[in-house]
């Protein structure tokens, strides 16, 4: 087990969870755009995978439709997000002005809290992790800003909408 | 009258009733329509605005006249375009539709000067019947209850005048709302709990009336609530014959839109269904109706039924009738139109609409995001795949490939289903929406998979607040996230400009391992 990378997806206008592959889920390509997701806890998903011909952005976008939801989605190495990241670095530093609530937006477990309430934190900055369905969820600070309250800790579990932390 | 036929009078049924018409609407309805009156062997024309010049309702056509810009008083709503896009291709008669023009007594006047036939009730019928007070005063007078309320236009330019108001509300009864008499959609329409908020509400109604349907003319109703949407379809010809070809259930809905139909309606007793039906069809004969029209009731929590309004006009949802009742609603338009008599397949389905033996259910797909209060999402369309198989029937105005305008309705296809009875319709629909494959834009297709799944709506029970009440599209949408998120990383990052990225398996895992996730979840299958 060398070589596992970790990914970074993201959804416009929501959030971007990074997430280390395992072997427990698998997909099974149908052919003529259609999957089917195996989660890891035993479910199967139908899945429709439309990639635009002429996508927009970098990385270039796909769209995933899950029950007839659609989202679209990017997806790249977390190395070369960050790479990006630092790239762009001063341009976006001070872009996002405000306060922002980040919420969870998968049930799981907290499995590591990366920052307390006073600390400094950029905009990309890893804030907290959530486990779950055996994926690891990268929380990440959506601007540049303090970080005014952090409303988990270490091995609390959250919910779909629980808030968990403020930067502001 | 229907044993009297011979063999001789049921062909002539099916003789076209016009050599040509022209359907002065868009969409799936534009679309529906030609399909019938081709089926008729009649030529069709279409009408387009710049905005549908290559949508699919001008593709069915025989041929199709531009008759203005995108916005629809220019176009969809413009009398004058129409009539004399009708005058230019010499066609006979003209079919609205539903919504635009469908129920405006101008244009089917219009059409009747200019020598065309309008395929609808005659425009002193749209005049009385879709004037919502007028229709409540015909009701009252034929002995149907309206729900309680005014009977008279307000007048809210009298100084005195809103004290009048205010004792006439106290005397319906909080909460009530303030309606407008030409309304529809909602349109003009506002809730009022208490009797201070009732001043706003008046002037707040009457401005959007005026605005929408310029006629700012409201009233008082109360609101009913929880109640059941019922509507029973009524089809009339010139030798004054009404009939009641069965009723639909429309009971979900948000803010008066509504989202799922069914047809019968639930639950109902035969003698409420029996009823019902004797009642809309007092109310159509006394209005002297003549073609199709639809009136409406809402059924309080105490099963005591009352009489809503009537629409003059095809409705959205007439397809789970026709579904039931085997008969083509269209057609029969055309025909009674052309001054025939109601056909076999009418009175057959009159005769069993009380006791019909087959249950149909509609769905709306709308280019809608039902997890943001279902806010219109314009696009074009990336994947279009609609299902088909025993018992379902898809009308759509689009195809795979075409823009979704954002000046127009957000209806784009309605999946319906039938069977022998409820469940095998329910089984159907749930079936047929698995199937159904959408990409390109958000569509309301997983909030009809949630209800096809949930328990009151299983056991026919919803009312009319139950999307208020129990649909959380964020938490649903933030689920299906999860699994989305899952199948994008298996994917990995896309590197080639055209092709999707090949579903890859998870690095890392053995090809044995792989086999036995699969098989594990190809033992689970089906659950």
């Amino acid at each position: 087990m060398t070589s596992i990378r970790a990914l970074r997806v993201s959804e416009e206008a929501g959030p971007t969870v990074t997430v280390v592959p395992d072997g427990d889920s698998l997909l099974e390509d149908l052919g003529n755009g259609r999957a089917r997701l195996h989660t890891a806890d035993g479910r199967i998903v139908e899945l429709v995978i439309h990639a635009d011909p002429a996508p927009q952005g970098d990385p270039r976008p796909l769209e995933v439709v899950v029950g007839g939801w659609r989202f679209v989605l990017r997806v790249e190495d977390e190395e070369r997000a960050a790479l990006r990241e630092r790239a762009r670095g001063g341009a976006a530093a001070g872009a996002h002005a405000g306060r922002a609530e980040v919420h969870s937006v998968i049930p799981g477990r907290v499995v590591a809290v990366d920052v307390a309430e006073g600390d400094i934190v950029a905009a990309g900055d890893r804030l907290l992790v959530v486990e779950a369905m055996k994926m690891q969820n990268e929380i990440r600070s959506p601007s540049d800003g303090t970080v005014l309250r952090v409303g988990v800790g270490v091995g609390g579990t959250v919910e779909i909408g629980s808030m968990l932390v403020v930067v502001g | 009258m229907a044993t009297s036929r011979s063999r001789v009078s049921l062909r002539r049924d099916t003789e076209r009733p016009f050599r040509r018409v022209l359907v002065a609407n868009r969409g799936e309805i534009a679309v529906r329509i030609i399909r019938a009156a081709r089926g008729l062997g009649m030529e069709t024309v279409a009408v387009f605005s710049d905005a549908d010049a290559d949508s699919l309702h001008v593709h069915v056509a025989d041929q199709a006249v531009r008759i203005g810009p995108s916005s629809p008083a220019e176009s969809y709503l413009n009398v004058d375009a129409l009539v004399d896009a009708a005058r230019r291709t010499g066609v006979e008669a003209v079919h609205p539709g539903y919504g635009f023009l469908a129920e405006r007594a101008e244009f089917a006047a219009a059409c009747v000067e200019a020598g065309l036939v309008f395929v609808g009730p005659p425009a002193t019928v749209i005049a009385s019947l879709g004037d919502k007070i007028a229709a409540r005063r015909v009701a009252a007078a034929v002995g149907v209850p309206a729900v309680p309320g005014t009977l008279d236009s307000l007048d809210l330019s009298r100084p005195d005048g809103i004290d009048a108001i205010e004792a006439e509300a106290e005397r319906i009864g909080f909460p009530l709302l303030v309606k407008a008499a030409a309304g529809g959609g909602g349109r003009g329409m506002r809730r009022v709990d208490r009797p201070d908020q009732l001043p706003a509400a008046l002037a707040a109604g009457a401005a959007e009336a005026g605005s929408a349907f310029g006629d700012g003319s409201v009233y008082l109703e109360r609101l009913l609530s929880p109640a059941r949407h019922v509507e029973v379809q009524l089809l009339g010809d010139a030798m004054g014959t009404v009939i009641a070809i069965g009723e639909r259930d429309c009971s979900l809905q948000r803010r008066h839109q509504k989202l799922v139909e069914e047809a019968p309606a639930p639950g109902l007793s035969p003698a409420q269904r029996r009823r019902l039906h004797e009642w809309a069809i007092r109310i159509g004969l006394a209005a002297g109706l003549q073609n199709a029209a639809t009136c409406e009731f809402l059924l309080d929590r105490d099963g005591d039924m009352w009489f809503l309004e009537v629409n003059v006009r095809l409705q959205v949802e007439h397809g789970v009738t026709e579904l039931v009742g085997g008969v083509d609603l269209v057609v029969e338009q055309f025909l009674l139109a052309s001054g025939r008599p109601l056909s076999v397949a009418a009175l057959a389905a009159a005769a069993t609409a009380t006791d019909p033996g087959a249950h149909a259910i509609e769905v709306r797909i709308g280019a809608e995001d039902p997890s943001a209060d279902f806010a219109p999402t314009p696009g074009t369309i990336r994947r279009w795949v609609m299902p088909v198989g025993p018992g379902v029937r898809v009308d759509a105005g689009i195809e795979e490939g075409q823009a979704v305008a954002p000046m127009y309705d957000s209806l784009i296809a309605k999946i319906m289903v039938h069977g022998t009875d409820r469940d095998e319709a329910l089984g159907r629909l749930r079936r047929a929406l698995d199937d159904t494959e959408i990409a390109g834009l958000q569509t309301t297709l997983p909030f009809h998979r949630f209800v096809v799944r949930d328990a009151d709506f299983l056991a026919g029970s919803v009312s009319t607040d139950w999307v208020a009440d129990r649909w959380d599209g964020g938490t649903e949408r933030d689920r299906a996230r999860v699994d989305a998120v899952a199948a994008a990383a298996h994917l990995g990052p896309r590197r080639d400009g055209g092709r999707a990225t090949k579903a890859a398996h998870p690095s890392g895992a053995s090809t044995r391992r792989r086999e036995a996730v699969r098989q594990a979840a190809i033992d689970r299958w089906p659950r």
